[in-house]
């Protein structure tokens, strides 16, 4: 028998960090698988842009005024360079937080690259799910294989489990 | 052999195909696979999901009309 199965997904973890209640930061909990996924998934996308990852303190993204906001996570490109902050809901939902505006002295004159940081942020979630996929055919006792595909010429990651 | 493939899109969708399972057995793993990925933060909702037995498989790798297999 065989089955086919087509899924929708949403990143909700089920972690909550707790804020530091002397800093006000918030700590992110060790030893979370999900966590530990993020953040991976984080480092793929960073690598791949030429990037780096923020967490902790040191996480935060611009706005158009060179305000600063601070994040669970930053991850900050050549193409962005504002950065874009990664947080993590009430509900657990993963959160993607930027300004793609430009300056107000360039309005109409600057472009920010609105497209690069949905990009950006698609290609994270991206990487979670194959990331997941993996964890979860692994948990499952599959051994696992990874390959580059193509769906009507769009970028898909095709993830093989095999038991014998 | 089992195999599960799994094709994840751009947009972090992901189609699932469980293969060389026997009878109903696929359907637990398929359980037990989206209860995983719901543990590792990934929340599934099933947009559709289907069967295919190898008679199925083996019908729809049928010509469907006579010649449609002929050799050039």
């Amino acid at each position: 028998m065989s089955r086919l199965a087509t899924y929708e997904t949403e990143i909700v973890l089920p972690v909550r960090p707790k804020p530091d209640p002397r800093t006000g930061t918030l700590n992110i909990p060790k030893g979370s698988l999900s966590l530990d996924i993020l953040r991976l998934a984080l480092e793929k996308t960073a690598r791949d842009h030429g990037g780096t990852v923020f967490s902790g303190p040191e996480a935060f993204y611009s706005d158009c005024e060179g305000r600063r906001h601070r994040a669970l996570f930053s991850l900050h490109t050549a193409d962005f360079a504002r950065g874009i902050g990664i947080n993590i809901a009430p509900d657990g939902r993963l959160t993607f937080a930027y300004d793609a505006s430009p300056p107000e002295e360039l309005a109409g004159k600057f472009n920010a690259q609105p497209e690069a940081a949905e990009r950006i942020c698609k290609e994270i979630a991206h990487n979670y799910a194959v990331i997941a996929v993996m964890r979860a055919q692994a948990k499952l006792g599959f051994r696992v294989g990874l390959s580059q595909a193509n769906i009507h010429g769009r970028k898909a990651v095709l993830v093989t489990g095999v038991k014998p | 052999m089992k195999v599960i493939r799994a094709l994840v899109d751009d947009e972090g969708n992901v189609q699932v195909d469980l293969a060389g399972f026997i009878g109903e057995e696929c359907a637990p793993v398929e359980e037990e696979f989206r209860r995983y990925l719901a543990e590792l933060g990934l929340s599934v909702r099933v947009r559709s999901l289907r069967k295919k037995d190898p008679r199925s498989l083996l019908s729809s790798l049928q010509p469907k009309e006579k010649g449609e297999h002929r050799a050039r």
